[in-house]
């Protein structure tokens, strides 16, 4: 399946095709595959995840995706 | 080590010893612990009992990283308590390096007088005529001394705001470019520098005395392992790319991001000014991401915002001034806010207040939620010192009573920060309790209540909450002693007992974790006893109705923590 993904802060960097303000689109090839594969699939640190959300709504790692969905992926927060 | 003494009514400065009890003291214990110390509770702030004190950090002026932190404390005009402001930019190691511990300003110049406090590369004081900048505007009080005193100075001044002695006025400080752009913008610090009719400091920057460390070999070596910790943190290069508006995005999506004066937690127009979007509206307009705000600093969290012919507009834009000037006025446009925190660093204002009392006059119906115009003038009347600008400059407290309206959402009469309490509760009880009033700094638990940003808390339950504030809140107000800043404080993930052993070495005395805590909680207990002798009671550690009772979307949540609970913060 093809679904949307930005990413937020420095998360993005390694991605060149990565429009900073559009993100871009990932092609998952496993069968409801849920957040959390989808990140193994980035090769992103679990430790560099903040909250996820889904269609604007935040869900948990194991979440199922599906066709077409809009992933947000930030960063874990610091400072004040 | 010494303190300035500055005496507005005879017009003179004095240097005094400092005394034991302050010997190992720096930044917001020493002028937290002078204010309960010197200053009689029941003052009034903007009368000539009241002291503004000026100290840098203990730690200030060594070779420790992130380390020019400025602490201005009084009683608070704004509050009616106790206040500690804290600011960056370079006057607090300018300050340390002449071997200046506080600058003690009391008394009042008589009316109609303006002085400037010039302190030269000797570390001495003198007070100057300042009449003829009087009702300047900081960016052009700035470029006028500069013309007259030289670029190498650090200038801390006022402008129309806080000689109007209105309570939402800023003091103001230069960054490392010499632009006033730098604000200890709680608490209307301003006011009281005005009410003392002391229009800017101007400081000598070389200065060649700084207090000797008893063991320098220690302390280089703890300073070079906390420089390590804060470069090999994660959030250092997200800092250096996004500055604090990082964080808009992640807070709004929780749905922590007050909108529409804290009607809703997520804001539609989130996108156009994330950190995201400003970093790419910086870097197309050939801006500058990545500034070096203040001194010593290895982070640059700073920016200069430019127009789109290039034309610098104002630095830094940050976090809570792109939600207050922006989703709290309901207001997406990213050059609005730019234009809105320049105005305010200029006429001498704290943003969070400023915005978010005109957001309270916008809930009353005064101009329609997203006129971003509307704000802009209303915060020129605030300069023009209209009526109405007085009203705006006083802070969401006076706006409420004019309009009679009461969704204002404001503890101690200062302004809550850009982290809705119903949505993250550990933040009600830091808002409700601190001594500051409304203040995020003073014990920020957001990462503790966020599962998904490794916190263990359920940000929607009491549980916990209140231990974790308080621990929170002795450990900022020990930060706020040392002038850390707060963005630095990766650095203690080398170890609280590595920070320890700097202060020992400037010390020559054991300095134990078990102090740290101990420093930090006297300091609280300090500034709750200034409050309570100023009449503050329990009833005051509450946040306003709005919060208990309206549900905040998209979470539909409220505050949960019982006044029980609140009153047990402080039980030590």
């Amino acid at each position: 399946m093809k679904v949307k993904v930005r990413l937020f802060g420095t998360l993005r960097k390694k991605f060149s095709d990565h429009d900073p303000l559009n993100g871009f689109e990932v092609e998952i090839p496993k069968k409801d595959a849920s957040v959390n594969d989808l990140i193994d699939q980035l090769d992103i640190p679990k430790s560099k995840i903040g909250p996820v959300s889904v269609q604007g709504r935040l869900v948990k790692a194991d979440k199922t995706l599906k066709q077409g969905d809009y992933i947000r992926i930030y960063r874990p927060i610091f400072g004040g | 080590m010494k303190f300035i003494k500055v005496d507005m009514a005879a017009a003179s400065v004095s240097s005094t010893e400092v005394s034991s009890e302050y010997v190992e003291l720096g930044g917001r214990g020493l002028t937290s612990l002078m204010i309960n110390n010197d200053v009689p509770a029941k003052c009034d702030p903007l009368g000539p009992e009241n002291k503004l004190i000026i100290a840098p950090g203990y730690l200030s002026g060594t070779m420790l990283v992130n380390s020019s932190r400025l602490s201005i404390g009084a009683k608070s005009p704004l509050t009616g308590g106790i206040k500690e402001s804290n600011v960056g930019g370079t006057v607090a190691a300018d300050l340390a390096h002449l071997g200046i511990t506080a600058i003690v300003i009391e008394g009042q110049a008589s009316a109609g007088t303006c002085f400037l406090l010039k302190i030269d590369a000797n570390g001495n004081g003198e007070l100057l005529d300042g009449s003829a900048y009087t009702g300047l505007r900081t960016y052009e009080l700035v470029k006028k001394l500069k013309e007259t005193h030289g670029d190498k100075n650090s200038i801390t001044c006022i402008g129309p705001a806080g000689e109007f002695l209105l309570t939402a006025a800023s003091i103001q400080t230069t960054d490392v470019d010499g632009r006033p752009c730098r604000a200890a913008g709680r608490g209307g610090l301003g006011a009281v520098m005005g009410s003392k009719g002391l229009k800017a400091v101007i400081v000598a920057k070389g200065g060649k005395a700084t207090d000797p460390l008893t063991d320098p070999n220690t302390f280089k070596e703890s300073a070079k392992i906390y420089a390590k910790a804060v470069k090999d943190d994660d959030g250092t290069p997200e800092l250096a790319e996004l500055g604090s508006a990082s964080l808009v995005a992640p807070i709004n999506a929780v749905g922590a991001f007050p909108t529409r004066n804290a009607r809703e937690g997520q804001f539609e127009g989130v996108e156009k000014i994330t950190g995201e979007t400003m970093a790419e509206v910086i870097k197309k307009r050939g801006g500058i991401n990545a500034h070096m705000g203040c001194a010593q600093c290895i982070i640059r969290c700073s920016n200069e915002f430019v127009d789109e012919d290039g034309n610098y507009v104002t630095s830094s834009l940050e976090y809570e001034t792109i939600w207050s000037m922006g989703a709290m006025l309901g207001n997406s446009d990213l050059d609005s806010i730019a234009k809105l925190d320049f105005l305010c660093d200029d006429i001498g204002l704290d943003t969070i207040s400023t915005g978010v009392a005109v957001a309270v006059a916008m809930d009353a119906g005064y101009k329609a939620f997203g006129d971003a115009q509307a704000a802009i003038e209303m915060v020129e009347e605030v300069a023009k010192g209209t009526e109405f600008g007085k009203i705006i400059g006083n802070g969401p407290g006076a706006v409420g009573e004019h309009f009679n309206h009461d969704r204002v959402p404001v503890i101690k009469n200062q302004s809550m920060a850009a982290y809705d309490p119903r949505a993250i509760q550990g933040m009600a009880v830091t808002y409700a309790t601190t001594p500051m009033g409304g203040d995020h700094t003073a014990g920020w638990v957001v990462g503790e209540n966020l599962e998904e940003f490794g916190g263990t808390l359920d940000r929607f339950s009491a549980e916990g909450q209140v231990e974790v504030s308080r621990n929170s809140q002795i450990h900022m107000a020990a930060v706020d002693t040392m002038g850390i800043c707060d963005f630095a404080q990766s650095g203690f993930g080398a170890g609280l007992a590595n920070v320890c052993k700097m202060v020992a070495a400037k010390s020559s005395k054991p300095f134990s974790e078990e102090d740290w805590t101990e420093l930090g909680t006297r300091i609280l207990k300090a500034e709750r006893e200034f409050n309570r002798n100023a009449d503050f009671t329990s009833k005051d550690d509450r946040l306003p109705k709005m919060f208990y009772e309206e549900p905040l979307p998209p979470h539909n949540k409220v505050v949960v923590i019982s006044n029980e609970e609140m009153d047990k913060t402080f039980d030590f």
